[in-house]
């Protein structure tokens, strides 16, 4: 759902408008920001340029427990490259209308879901996808609506779990188009067009904040293999894994220290096409992240996290018309693991991540880094916000990457960024 | 009844004299728990218009106790030198770190406060007043800066330029003033060279002076011991009369003491003379007893030849007490009963006065009941009498003692007329005298004029502005309002009014800056030193200024909401008298001016003086009538008698007409330390007459013939009286030897004087009434024994509840503070649920107030319910704006036995976050406000003690000091210490400091509009708190509005899936 989606939803908009009682609460509020990027996300090689974010919330009350929940975001950028897809983009991240009723909650529509209790590396976070080429100094600002419909029932007395059941269509991250090796083709498949869905039992109170989830659907973001097959040269064609994920998260808080884990086991399905027939086995990807954060002084917060991964069948290069695995020469070998991030059966790296807020939260600085400690790349990821007033705000920031071509990090230098923004809170 | 008291109180006399022992040891280790309070806001009458107007300018503008430090060459050369202002520097920085100096007042020309301003058409340039390093050009310069900036001139330099100023407000406390000043002279004196000379004075000078000079006490109190001992030892001529007397008397103080530091009373500076009054006092009940014990030993063995010298020992110890009792009780209960009656008294050291006195004398009362006959009995019995009746109790030759009852009796019985005629001259000159009285409570008249304190103080006025203070605070209904240039012509013309009254040195308000402003915007042009016609203007003018100056520059004239300007009125007085004139023109003027919305209040170290002296006035004409009527209801009640109750009070009244008369024939002043001269002259007075009219009543029954009875009186109980008054009045004319302090020379003149006039009144007038009306209760029997006790409970009774029907508000704080006063515990916990309602929604709006002025606006809706188990609380706050923190939440679940839980959704991430919930300290969203704060703090996980009670802003609170009961507390919470002022009427925290872990100052939080929110469970809410950080002079303010109180409010707030519900 694309700019061509939103005007039928301002009309909407503004016919709820005049509907409703206009106060400050009931209005529509949000943040713009313009500033300037020295780089895209497309890990391509494109040069800097001006950006500018616009983001729109409304959240109007339409009835008592009934109410309508609105997030758009619109984006327009100088960009150097007239190839630049990432230009000029406009989305609706989120349009539900949810309703309530007793121990029910109903949302049916666009809507953001977010799981998972770790610190920025979800292994159970698969429902909602991203756009990775988004200009935004935020990750979580990435995230995308996805069509859904949920249900989550809260028993009475709170000590029981809630049951949440939703039920979506797949949506794709939006991915770097970048990656691709020069002079190779590339071919898309049919996107998914079965229905997706999740369960979760939630439990937050007492001493421990615990999950357990469920999701059969398909993995956002595209799997690559090679089609020596081609006539014309090696083609590298993409498809969106059926994958079933168990995860479980918990958070608990001892003294001064939280302590946050994340768990997951991703089976991957075999997905065959009539045409071309079964294309890979099935795969196992377990995931797990275990970290503590606490706050030093006043305002200091540390959070520290290891992470590990590990594949029990890491990216075989096979020949789909004889089903057996084959030897790439090494180049395309190496593409397609730089194409599908999968750059070792086992691998494990560390979070850290250090925030301080001065002035009374008017400047807010943080510095994270992840290291992967399996192929020696890192990012490094410094922020500075400093709000000017409560209605304007200045931020700067920078990734960098560090490591080699055949690294997890290395293979996004091209994102390397330095930027700049003003922006506007209305 | 008595009689078989006092012999089982000899036959058990070693376990009598081991309890009373103890009981003594007991109350010696309570005295160690006595909490010495020097704050001189305890003597400040709470409700009296200009100390809540001094209360007020405190809290708005900071300054209240003001010390003026000048620096001068000694050579009299001129001040704008490298050398008297790089002292002045230096002296800004070292003052300033002093703790419990408010560094934020500190004002000299090096201070960041003192700006010059200047400009062109376009440009506003707001510069330090001394530039740095210090040179003979930079003091050539700031020399031009005060010419061109009026508003410095005779406040940071003087008129003449040879006296450099530094003026810091100082925080008064229970520690009191000597503390804070010994260091502030250190430093000063540390700084004085051959070349430089450094002058001090202001309130906190003075009053930490006067804590110096009480201490005196120390050697004058054994000098008045040994006084009224070898009086007694004069009067008795026996080793046992000297120290039996003595004993009793240092037992009752120390029972005194122990019991005021068992029922936590506090004691005072100006109490320290109290001891003095309970040890004569305590010595005269004994001499009486003594007396009369020889009286009746003598007769004993006259009567008893063949008894030993034990039999006849405890035969008259039996008879003595059995007599005296009776009237030992009558009198000392009247006394007692009159000095409680001091607790209806407004003033706090009064109320302390009368509690240690009635304690003091209770203990002596039983002390000579038990303590003495049981010591007595083991000690040896005096010498034998011979068998000569007519010569049993008088030695021959007659002593001087027997000459003059002698004369007092023959001249009573002879000229009974003309003494009545006599004493009613006396009285009538005394109350000419009274109409000339010096109402007068001038701290700086406490001293001579040879103490540096005095000699400094007056070179500062001849040189500075002033050493004392007046506030006027004009108080708007509305923010904003003092920028209206109406408003502002009203304050500028207020001051050249005030100019025109005497002694007055200066006058500043934010006028002069906005008039420097206008004019420095005209090229320096002395025609635009005048207000800007518009409000535009003067908002443009403003803006400018805090473009390169500090918003806190003008924190001592208005307040960042621009609803309150302070008007500082320097004066060269601090004369009450004159302060109350001040108040009574200024208000006369300005009132009819005032618009509508707008008011005035009063304040500072003067107008304070003045409300001190005005109900000291007022409050010793209330005391004096209610303890006469006490006497006179007792009295009337002891002997069923009006014309006894009468006969008791005319020596009463003559004594106080006496003292009062004497203050104002010889100009001595009506003062704090001097108005409990009269209630000390009525308590012991009040004695003398009872005495004599007992013993009358006695030797009438005895005798039969009036003459005989009444000299027979006066020769004996009269002779006591005579022992009891110059022991009293030699204890106190020690008093009269502290050198240069008026304090103790007063009151020993007053002291002895009133002992002279009532043991006058008590030995002539009662017998010349008695002669010339005899009444007819003179000749009744003894009453029941019992009866003292009934007629003085019956007397305090009906006098203090009618005190209390007329002083409600007075009566009530007092009655709380001698036995009904909760201990610090529970305050805090009562503190703690005061607030706590079963459920609340409200509505906030936090104003965030950067230190350089910026303001940034928070709205919340906030909702709080408790959870089933009726203690532990749940609250969520959502932030409802700006746009950037909408949608922002926090969860909290107290546990009272666990770590609370936290949970904090933010709508980027889309769920709600875990955090640890032990670090309280952390700031809540970028306020000045902890996560602590906002939940409360537990209060078993604090210790807390009061260390005092006081007025704030005209709330009576209990002011509580709260210790972190941990390291992990001091920790987790962020602070060292809390000070909380908690209203006593609702527990409720008026204001808080809180200090870092270093023992800063950190914050103060201010609560006002506190309403009653839950009328049944008496719940209360501040619906504005004020949190100011001094460190980073950030402040955050918090209004809360649709505040709602036990409604309905579902659980369901509590629970993430709210949280995560964005609105």
């Amino acid at each position: 759902m694309r700019a061509r989606a939103l005007f039928p939803l301002a009309c909407i908009s503004i016919a709820l408008l005049q509907a409703l009682p206009l106060t400050a609460q009931s209005m529509p509020f949000g943040e713009c920001r313009a500033g300037y990027w020295s780089s895209n996300r497309n890990l391509d090689d494109s040069v800097g340029g001006g950006a500018a974010t616009c983001f729109v919330n409304w959240r109007p009350v339409l009835a008592e427990g009934v109410r309508l929940g609105v997030n758009a975001r619109a984006g327009l950028r100088n960009a150097a490259n007239a190839n630049d897809n990432t230009v000029n983009a406009a989305r609706l991240r989120e349009g539900f209308l949810e309703i309530e009723s007793d121990r029910f909650t109903w949302r049916v529509g666009r809507q953001i879901i977010a799981w998972g209790r770790a610190d920025r590396i979800n292994p159970t976070d698969n429902l909602s996808p991203r756009d990775f080429t988004l200009l935004v100094p935020d990750d979580d600002e990435q995230r995308n609506g996805i069509n859904a419909g949920l249900v989550r029932y809260q028993p009475k007395g709170g000590n029981l779990p809630s049951i949440t059941a939703i039920v979506l269509q797949f949506e794709a991250n939006k991915m770097p188009q970048g990656l691709l090796p020069p002079n190779l083709a590339r071919a898309q498949r049919p996107k998914p067009n079965q229905a997706e869905f999740a369960l979760k039992l939630d439990r937050s109170g007492g001493g421990l904040d615990w999950s357990i989830s469920y999701f059969n659907g398909f993995e956002r973001s595209p799997r690559y293999d090679l089609d020596l097959a081609s006539p014309t040269m090696p083609l590298f064609r993409s498809a969106y894994e059926r994958v079933r994920v168990l995860g479980a998260d918990f958070a608990f808080a001892q003294d001064a220290w939280t302590m946050r884990g994340e768990f997951s086991v991703s089976r991957y399905k075999q997905r065959c096409y009539r045409s071309i027939g079964c294309e890979q086995n099935d795969r196992k990807t377990n995931r797990a992240v275990l970290g503590v954060d606490r706050d030093f002084w006043s305002t200091t917060n540390i959070n520290v996290q290891l992470f590990a991964v590990a594949r029990d069948h890491r990216a075989p290069a096979f020949d789909s018309a004889t089903q057996q695995p084959v030897s790439f020469p090494l180049p395309l070998a190496l593409a397609l693991d730089r194409l599908n991030l999968e750059l070792a059966g086992h691998e494990w790296g560390m979070t850290f991540r250090v925030s301080d807020r001065f002035f009374n939260d008017r400047l807010k600085l943080e510095l994270a880094a992840i290291v992967d400690v399996t192929n020696h790349s890192s990012i490094v990821r410094p922020r500075a916000s400093f709000a000017l007033s409560d209605t304007v705000k200045i931020s700067a920031g920078a990734d960098h990457f560090y490591g080699g071509k055949q690294t997890y990090f290395g293979v996004l230098k091209k994102n390397n960024t330095a930027y700049i923004e003003l922006g506007l809170v209305f | 009844m008595f009689k078989s008291i006092v012999t089982e109180i000899i036959r058990r006399r070693f376990w009598v004299i081991a309890v009373i022992v103890l009981m003594t040891a007991f109350f010696a280790a309570q005295v160690r728990n006595l909490k010495i309070v020097i704050d001189p806001s305890t003597m400040l009458p709470k409700s009296h218009p200009n100390v809540i107007g001094t209360n007020t300018a405190e809290a708005l503008f900071g300054s209240k106790y003001v010390v003026v430090v000048g620096v001068n060459a000694n050579d009299g050369t001129t001040a704008l030198s490298p050398d008297v202002l790089s002292t002045v520097a230096r002296l800004s920085t070292r003052l300033a770190v002093i703790p419990d100096v408010k560094r934020h007042t500190m004002m000299s020309v090096t201070a960041d406060k003192a700006k010059s301003i200047s400009g062109s058409a376009t440009e506003m340039s707001v510069s330090p007043m001394l530039d740095s390093p210090i040179t003979a050009e930079a003091a050539m310069r700031l020399g031009q800066r005060i010419v061109d900036n009026p508003v410095y001139d005779g406040t940071l330099l003087s008129a003449d330029k040879t006296v450099a100023s530094i003026s810091f407000a100082v925080q008064s406390g229970q520690g009191g003033f000597r503390n804070i000043m010994d260091k502030v002279a250190a430093v000063i004196e540390s700084e004085k060279t051959a070349a430089i000379n450094i002058s001090a004075s202001g309130t906190p000078v003075y009053l930490a002076t006067v804590e110096r000079f009480s201490q005196r006490m120390a050697f004058l109190f054994p000098i008045a011991l040994v006084l009224i001992g070898l009086i007694h030892f004069e009067a008795f001529r026996t080793f046992q009369g000297m120290i039996l007397p003595l004993v009793t008397a240092l037992l009752a103080v120390v029972w005194g003491l122990g019991i005021m530091g068992l029922a936590k009373v506090p004691m005072d500076a100006f109490n320290a003379t109290t001891p003095i009054l309970i040890l004569a006092v305590a010595a005269g009940h004994a001499v009486q007893i003594l007396k009369r014990y020889y009286e009746e030993y003598d007769r004993t063995v006259i009567a008893n030849p063949n008894d030993g010298p034990s039999v006849a020992n405890d035969k008259a110890i039996i008879e003595s007490l059995s007599k005296m009792a009776p009237v030992m009780l009558a009198a000392g209960l009247v006394a007692t009963a009159g000095f409680f009656s001091l607790l209806t008294f407004d003033v706090a050291t009064i109320r302390t006065f009368g509690i240690i006195t009635g304690m003091g004398i209770l203990s002596a009362l039983v002390i000579e009941l038990t303590f003495i006959p049981a010591l007595r009995s083991y000690l040896p019995a005096p010498p034998r009498a011979t068998a000569k009746p007519a010569h049993f109790a008088a030695p021959v030759p007659p002593r001087m003692w027997d000459k003059i009852s002698n004369a007092i009796a023959n001249t009573v019985l002879a000229r009974h007329n003309m003494i009545v005629y006599g004493f009613m001259l006396v009285a009538a000159v005394s109350a000419i005298g009274m109409l000339f009285m010096n109402r007068e409570n001038s701290i700086k008249n406490y001293f001579g004029e040879s103490v540096p304190v005095r000699s400094q103080d007056k070179f500062l006025n001849s040189k500075l502005a002033g050493t004392n203070t007046l506030y006027i605070v004009f108080q708007a209904d509305r923010a904003d309002r003092m920028r209206e240039p109406g408003l502002l012509k009203l304050i500028e013309n207020t001051q050249r009014y005030i100019e025109t009254l005497p002694e007055v040195g200066k006058t500043i308000s934010i006028v002069d800056f906005v008039k420097q402003m206008n004019r420095a915007m005209n090229a320096g042009d002395a025609n635009f030193n005048v207000l800007p016609a518009s409000l535009n203007m003067v908002s443009q003018y403003l803006l400018m200024y805090s473009m390169s100056g500090q918003p806190t520059d003008f924190d001592p004239y208005i307040d960042y909401e621009y609803r309150n300007a302070n008007l500082i009125v320097w004066t060269k007085s601090d004369s009450s008298k004159y302060a109350a004139n001040m108040v009574a023109r200024i208000h006369e003027y300005v009132d009819s001016k005032l618009p509508d919305g707008i008011s005035i209040q009063i304040g500072g170290s003067v107008p304070q003086s003045s409300a001190l002296s005005e109900t000291l006035v007022r409050g010793k004409m209330l005391n004096i009538a209610q303890m006469i009527v006490v006497v006179f209801i007792a009295g009337m009640l002891i002997f069923r008698s009006v014309v006894a109750g009468l006969y008791l009070i005319v020596p009463l009244m003559v004594t106080v007409l006496i003292n009062f008369g004497i203050m104002g024939l010889t100009g001595i002043p009506l003062n704090t330390p001097n108005s409990v001269a009269s209630a000390m002259a009525i308590g012991i007075g009040a004695d003398y007459a009872i005495y004599i009219l007992y013993r009358m009543r006695e030797e009438l029954q005895r005798l039969g013939d009036f003459d005989l009875a009444l000299r027979e009186t006066i020769r004996t109980a009269g002779r006591a009286v005579v022992y009891v008054a110059t022991a009293i009045a030699g204890g106190y004319a020690v008093l009269m030897l502290s050198l240069n302090f008026y304090v103790h020379i007063w009151f020993g003149i007053l002291i002895v004087l009133s002992m002279i006039a009532s043991a006058v009144s008590a030995l002539v007038l009662v017998p010349a009434l008695l002669k010339w009306h005899p009444p007819i209760f003179i000749r009744r029997a003894a009453p029941q024994p019992l009866a003292p006790m009934l007629a003085s409970g019956a007397a305090i009774i009906s006098v203090v509840g009618f005190a209390i029907a007329h002083q409600t508000g007075h009566a009530q704080e007092a009655k709380m503070e001698p036995n009904a006063e909760p201990s610090a515990n529970e305050i805090m916990e009562r503190n703690y649920q005061s607030t706590r309602v079963e459920n609340s929604q409200s509505d906030a709006t936090f104003h965030l107030l950067s230190a350089s002025g910026q303001e940034r606006v928070r709205k919340t809706f906030n909702t709080t319910k408790l959870q089933p188990d009726g203690v532990a609380n749940r609250r969520v706050i959502r932030f409802l704006s700006p746009s950037d923190v909408r949608n922002t939440s926090t969860l909290l679940v107290e546990h009272a036995a666990a770590a609370d839980d936290i949970w904090v959704y933010l709508p980027t991430l889309k769920k709600a976050r875990r955090l640890a919930s032990n670090n309280q300290k952390n700031s809540f969203v970028g306020t000045d406000l902890s996560y602590g704060d906002i939940v409360g703090h537990k209060p078993q996980a604090w210790t807390h003690k009061i260390l005092r009670q006081e007025a704030l802003a005209g709330v009576a609170t209990y002011v509580m000091e709260s210790l972190p009961a941990s390291a992990e507390i001091a920790d987790t919470s962020g602070y060292s210490k809390r000070i909380n002022w908690i209203a006593k009427d609702n527990f409720v925290s008026i204001k808080t400091e809180f200090y870092d872990a270093a023992g800063k100052l950190l914050k103060t939080a201010d609560n006002a509009d506190i309403k009653l929110v839950d009328a049944k469970g008496k719940k209360f809410q501040a619906m504005l708190v004020q949190m100011k950080n001094h460190q980073t002079g950030h402040a955050t303010k918090v209004k809360l509005e649709n505040f709602k109180a036990n409604g309905q409010v579902s659980d369901e707030f509590f629970s993430t899936r709210y949280l995560e519900k964005e609105e």
